[in-house]
């Protein structure tokens, strides 16, 4: 058969094997390149119903297929292999062999002398793991052969309605001992990268609060303790006694990894916006497979066996129907976000395919999955987690700009909320200074006519006079209206002569060529930041003189408030006054700039654009 | 006693003030109110169909400020008396006032006799300004200098301008921004009315600005 042959030959190219192409159901003879063979390519496979059938009837029965693999298929319950091996050598040859499939319920290994046969070992999944001849994550037998030593062996397999595949392969005991430490080197660079994959994950979930990276940690662990399930390590290294557990896990191990597999893509390729649908359908198929598979545990053991074919190729089925409608959606989801939908298809080629692979070789035996005695899965489960995280590095990108972008936003609003409070207190403040200085002042000036020429009370007037000027005061304090009307140099002129006569402060005032008219915004605020700045000089700065400049240049002017006080770390002191001065300046596009030092006073300069 | 009397224009917008002044010179045989103008824009259009003698005029008004309606009377040259009555007593208004040639100055809390003394004395071509500090405006010092004078900052960067240290050296010596030393420069610079280092550094030592 052609396909047959074409599965020989790719088993020939990966394995690298040397020896037994022209295999017959005879004996295998073993000299002294001996290194390593199928025997699958040597044996005889017999399948029946019955339990065991001695060695004349296993020769004279039909049945043996030459298959690359040793496939027993759904129908049969029980199936045995019968080889025999010939030491062509004058040692002692010390030979193992490997059943790759870490799942076997039920495993006899006989051995023939004539018509008798013994049993030399009993295990599988449905024993202790100490029933095992050696302390391996597969089932291994070892086979001694003295010098010139011809034997022969059957392995009968019993199980439940179920197809499986079992690599066998026949070892010299130095090319297994290397063979376990490759397979172990390769599981243990596997399971190193999906650790600091699911750390990573974590780390960002915990940064990010982002429910994908959850997700996608839990499928990365699961993920994990399938394989590490699948590949017989549960038994061989955690709760080896527990044959329940150890025979059972890997289902449960599995359905958590499909759902957790299938929530992650719907999560990243954003299946709830991008493709609702599919998302729906890819639900239903998940709790089809929840129902399926763990209605294994759920049902009484005869009445499962009885629906397990059907519910195996459901299984399987619903493997296929996930992958199809995830092509759907990351076709649906691509032009949305391309970078992440691309690395994601990768990550999912690898494991797709690997899955694909699998299933058929789990179902017909047809397709080869493994390599280096490790089944496909894994190698395609690294590419995968390392695309995957990679998808997650892109989407961690994405987020942090987005952020970036946000709390730039969320400055800028900030600023302007800031703005406009300033700008709606000083239009009140104008507000209630003209209120005060127009209304009530006329109506008291003219109180103050009608007490002197009616009333004719010098006392009263008087003191209306001194309401007057307080109100003045107040109303100045509040808004500087003059500052309009005589222009802001005058304005500081005189803030700064008010100063120096209220205040032990000498106030130097000196302007250059200021320009005579700014704008409203730019005189207001600006004055407001000469009055904060004589504030802080005030009550903070213990300073005796103040030099006040004001400097008109060809495309800006300049300001200088200098002290001689004491000064500070700029830092420290950065209150709510030097707040609102910054952002008073920035109002009207100019720059503040302070600078103090401890006991080298303070100095203020402002520049703004005109 | 003239014959006719002086003609008054009331520019003011508050109702209780009008009346006020309206009142006064009611019992008044010398002056007429001929009107008044509660709005700004309003008065130079009066002024085209009637002129008065004198304008009493208020200085926050809607729409044009008094000091821009004194400035447009006195360009278009008007013969008209002003005389700025209002709430303001501060000396940059009463200077402002005096810049833009206004006869006289009264704050709107001066008395009746105050009033009718201003209107007298600038009918009789003198000026009349009342307000708080009018008087010693001039001689008033209290500390207060304005000269053109070297603030300690300024010096400590002429000083190192002089030595010859460029701007990023000497924003490294005194640990400041090289923003900073421009802008002090700069300012320097336009206050001793020079343009280069070279200027500076004869000035320096022509009238040895550091001591």
């Amino acid at each position: 058969m052609k396909k047959t042959y074409c599965h020989s030959l790719l088993f020939l190219f990966v394995f690298g094997v040397t020896l037994c192409s022209n295999a017959q159901i005879d004996t295998l003879v073993i000299n002294h390149s001996f290194t390593q063979v199928n025997i699958n390519t040597f044996a005889k496979k017999v399948q029946s119903s019955e339990g065991f059938i001695n060695e004349e009837d296993i020769i004279n029965s039909v049945g043996f297929e030459n298959d690359p693999y040793l496939f027993i298929p759904i129908e049969d319950d029980i199936a045995t292999v019968f080889f025999r091996v010939k030491n062509a050598t004058n040692e002692k040859k010390e030979l193992i062999l490997e059943l790759n499939n870490s799942l076997l319920n039920h495993i006899d290994f006989y051995q023939f002398e004539g018509s008798q046969y013994t049993l030399i070992n009993q295990t599988g999944t449905n024993f202790a793991f100490n029933s095992r001849p050696i302390n391996d994550r597969n089932f291994v037998f070892p086979i001694n052969l003295s010098s010139q030593e011809t034997k022969a062996y059957a392995l009968q397999f019993k199980k439940d309605k179920i197809s499986v595949v079992v690599p066998s392969t026949l070892w010299s005991k130095k090319n297994y001992d290397s063979h376990t430490k490759r397979s172990y080197l390769i599981i243990g660079i596997y399971f190193g990268i999906s650790v600091i994959s699911i750390l990573f994950s974590l780390y960002i979930f915990s940064l990010v609060k982002l429910r994908v990276y959850l997700v996608y940690a839990l499928y990365i662990i699961f993920l994990g303790l399938y394989l590490y399930s699948f590949l017989g390590l549960f038994f061989q290294y955690f709760i080896a006694e527990n044959e329940a557990y150890n025979k059972y896990i890997h289902v449960f191990f599995v359905v958590c990894t499909t759902i957790f597999f299938v929530l992650f893509s719907q999560n990243i390729l954003n299946a709830k916006v991008y493709a609702p649908k599919i998302k729906k359908a890819l639900d239903v198929i998940l709790i089809i497979v929840i129902l399926t598979r763990f209605s294994d545990f759920v049902l009484p053991h005869e009445m499962f066996l009885n629906i397990k074919p059907f519910v195996m190729r459901l299984w399987y089925f619903s493997f296929f129907a996930i992958i199809g409608l995830l092509l759907v959606l990351i076709y649906k989801s691509y032009p949305k976000q391309k970078k992440i939908t691309l690395f994601y298809l990768f990550a999912f080629s690898f494991i797709g395919t690997a899955t694909i692979f699998t299933i058929i070789n789990v179902n017909n035996g047809a397709l080869f999955s493994y390599v280096y005695g490790i089944p496909l899965i894994l190698y395609a489960s690294l590419f995968e987690i390392i695309f995957l995280t990679f998808t997650l590095v892109l989407t961690v990108k994405n987020i942090y700009d987005e952020r970036n972008a946000l709390s730039v936003q969320l400055v800028e609003q900030q600023k302007g909320l800031f703005n406009a409070f300033i700008l709606g207190e000083e239009r009140e403040r104008e507000r209630i200074s003209k209120e005060l200085h127009d209304h009530i002042g006329s109506r008291l000036g003219y109180l103050k006519r009608f007490v002197i020429d009616t009333v004719k009370n010098d006392d009263v007037a008087a003191s209306i006079d001194e309401i007057c000027n307080d109100l003045r005061d107040i109303s100045h304090d509040l808004s500087p209206s003059d500052l309009t009307l005589v222009g802001f140099e005058s304005s500081v002129e005189e803030l700064c002569q008010k100063i120096a006569s209220e205040t032990t402060l000498t106030v130097n005032f000196n302007s250059h060529k200021f320009p005579e008219a700014l704008n409203h915004s730019t005189s207001t605020n600006l004055y407001r930041v000469v009055q904060e700045a004589f504030n802080n000089i005030m009550k903070h700065s213990e300073a005796t003189q103040v030099d006040v400049q004001l400097f008109g240049h060809d495309d800006h002017i300049s300001i200088s408030i200098e002290d001689n006080g004491k000064g500070f770390e700029f830092s420290v002191e950065k209150g709510l006054g030097f707040k609102n001065m910054s952002s008073r300046i920035g109002q009207i596009h100019g720059e503040l700039n302070v600078d103090s030092k401890p006991n080298k006073g303070t100095f203020i300069l402002i520049n703004i654009p005109v | 006693m003239e014959s006719t009397p002086r003609k008054i224009l009331i520019c003011e917008d508050h109702q209780i003030v009008v009346d006020g002044l309206v009142s006064i010179f009611k019992n008044q045989p010398d002056y007429q109110v001929i009107g008044y103008i509660k709005n700004g824009g309003e008065v130079l259009t009066f002024l085209k169909r009637q002129l008065p003698d004198v304008i009493l005029l208020d200085i926050n008004l809607p729409e044009v400020n008094g000091l821009e309606i004194l400035k447009s009377i006195r360009q278009l040259e008007y013969d008209i008396k002003v005389i700025v009555l209002t709430m303001y007593n501060k000396e940059n208004i009463i200077r402002k006032v005096k810049q833009f040639n206004g006869n006289g100055f009264l704050l709107k809390n001066s008395s009746t006799e105050d009033v009718l003394k201003a209107l007298d004395t600038v009918f009789d071509s003198k000026s009349f300004y009342m307000g708080k500090g009018v008087k010693n405006l001039v001689d008033e010092t209290d500390g207060f200098v304005q000269k053109v004078n070297i603030t300690n900052r300024e010096k400590e960067i002429i000083k190192e301008l002089v030595k010859g240290y460029n701007v990023p050296q000497i924003a490294e010596r005194l640990y400041i921004s090289n923003y900073t030393v421009e802008t002090h420069k700069k300012n320097i610079f336009r206050k001793l009315n020079i343009h280069n280092s070279i200027d500076l550094v004869t000035l320096v030592n022509e009238k040895n600005l550091l001591s």
